[in-house]
């Protein structure tokens, strides 16, 4: 199936240098990090400041916020072909409830990789409220109390109190999800699109597994994995540099 | 003032559970699309709850994915579980509790080897797996993957440097040998961080589909997302009524345990002792 292995020094890594395809590839797995991760931090932590509270049933509401975590990406990725089915789904269904046109979305190269970062960070979002949440517990009640008496309103309470407090955590989430939007969608993009249309949601670990497993070419797919982890590791110490940055 | 506060207190809750709601849509998508009848299926606009919920459809999707991709499934995770349970904890202890030479290095490399992703180490793996003939075999899919034991070491380490030392002390000075005080006070001890642990592990074996693909794809080995994956290709040709239904098998096991050991989930799963 494989040939046996013959040494050739650094001819890989500068055959990456010219494949223009693993630019593409880097420049979609950047992409597809930038879309995930905001959202999952975002709606993360709203969700976890208002679960945070003390009502009756709250552990009910807590657990629907929690219950994607028990699917798994291949699954997830036959649900939501099911969900995004470009005439008879009901995403596109609910769309056009507020008269909105919906695009056939994953067999369009401009909706593909959205399509798949939004499945990403639905799956990714019980995670993060989990983590926020156990971060909150851990601020005392009289800091926001306080805080509440001074007036602050919601934003404000997380914009200058929460956001800062729970800094660790943010570092945290930021870390388990990039490494969840590089290298763990591989199997939803696997299951969905297969890197297509027109490689538009081809990352690098599509196209490290694509070269290795489909082209057999395991001595060059490894120089992509390297490549790959390298990339991944540069952007998140990259991410969160700018964050210690953002939050002084 | 508490009119006020009730209002604010109702938004708030409309808020947080409308939010729940559209989280567990796609669930909720799931399951009642399991159960439609053909015609149901393809309607529109579509049909919320299928009359009368067609049950045969489990059974059609069960015979889909085969009795024998199922207990595959039980098998690999349950492996899984058992195995790196047992190497986790043990290590996890001796490194918390015993004093040797070199105990700091292994922690390092320990903790470094959590920064590679399985993903990375796919093509490794494999060359390994197959240079020792084990490729599509239950032992050349379950090993490598008990391997990715960092986590569950550090975890248990943790948790293990919380046990009072004057615990082990009294045992000690009873006589006790180590392996006698592994099994009859650390492992009953840990039971709560256990159970979170082998949960979240269980969960992700269950869950794993990229190794398998790899290594494992002889029928007779098959497990469940290998049976699910083909579901989600534009050319299927099962109906998406029993893909759903398949959908089901897989997934609503592992719901049903997570609703029932939802708090040993949470603390494996963000290492906390939640609720």
């Amino acid at each position: 199936m494989i040939s046996s292995p013959e040494f050739v020094g650094l001819e890989n890594y500068r055959r990456l240098l010219d494949d223009g395809e693993a630019r593409h590839a880097l420049w979609i797995t950047a992409l597809l990090i930038l879309f995930g991760l905001l959202p999952t931090i975002v709606i993360g932590l709203v969700a976890a400041t208002l679960l945070n509270a003390k009502f009756r049933g709250i552990r009910y509401i807590r657990t629907l916020y929690y219950m994607p975590i028990v699917i798994s990406l291949v699954a997830s990725g036959v649900l939501w072909r099911f969900i995004y089915e470009p005439n008879r789904g009901l995403l596109n269904w609910l769309l056009s409830l507020i008269g909105i046109d919906g695009p056939p979305w994953l067999s369009s190269t401009r909706w593909a990789l959205p399509a798949i970062a939004m499945v990403l960070v639905w799956l990714a979002i019980p995670l993060s409220t989990m983590l926020y949440l156990a971060a909150l517990q851990g601020i005392p009640s009289t800091v926001l109390e306080a805080a509440r008496i001074d007036g602050a309103g919601f934003v404000a309470m997380l914009w200058h109190v929460i956001w800062p407090m729970v800094r660790p955590t943010t570092a945290l989430v930021s870390l388990v999800t990039v490494l969840g939007l590089a290298f763990g969608s591989f199997d939803l993009i696997a299951s969905l699109t297969q890197g297509g249309p027109l490689d538009s949601t081809n990352t690098l670990i599509y196209y490290m597994y694509d070269t290795a497993f489909n082209q057999l070419q395991v001595g060059y797919a490894s120089a992509l994995a390297v490549f790959n982890f390298v990339a991944v590791f540069g952007t998140l110490g990259a991410v969160l540099a700018i964050g210690r940055r953002l939050v002084k | 003032m508490s009119v006020r506060n009730r209002t604010r207190n109702s938004v708030h809750l409309a808020v947080v559970l409308l939010g729940g709601i559209v989280m567990a849509i796609p669930l909720l998508w799931l399951a009642s699309s399991a159960f439609k009848s053909t015609e149901e299926i393809y309607s529109f606009p579509p049909v919320f709850v299928p009359t009368p919920p067609q049950w045969s459809n489990v059974a059609d999707a069960i015979d889909l994915v085969g009795v024998r991709t199922i207990v595959n499934s039980l098998i690999f995770s349950g492996s899984v579980v058992a195995i790196q349970w047992l190497l986790t904890i043990a290590a996890g202890f001796a490194l918390a509790k015993m004093r040797f030479r070199g105990g700091g290095t292994i922690i390092a490399v320990v903790a470094a080897s959590m920064f590679i992703p399985g993903q990375v180490q796919l093509i490794p793996m494999y060359i390994v797996v197959r240079e020792m003939n084990l490729l599509n075999t239950y032992p050349g899919m379950i090993l490598p993957i008990v391997g990715h034991a960092a986590f569950g070491t550090l975890l248990f380490r943790q948790f293990f440097i919380k046990l009072p030392d004057g615990l082990i002390e009294a045992a000690r000075l009873d006589g006790a040998g180590w392996w006698k005080i592994f099994w009859k006070i650390a492992v009953p001890l840990s039971g709560p961080a256990s159970a979170a642990y082998c949960a979240v592990t269980f969960l992700n074996a269950w869950n794993m589909y990229v190794w398998p693909l790899v290594v494992a794809t002889r029928p007779n080995l098959r497990v469940l997302p290998l049976a699910i994956a083909p579901l989600a290709s534009e050319g299927t040709i099962v109906p998406p009524n029993i893909a759903m239904a398949a959908l089901l098998v897989s997934t609503v096991p592992v719901l049903i345990a997570f609703l029932f050991a939802q708090r040993y989930f949470v603390q494996g799963l963000s290492g906390t002792g939640l609720d």
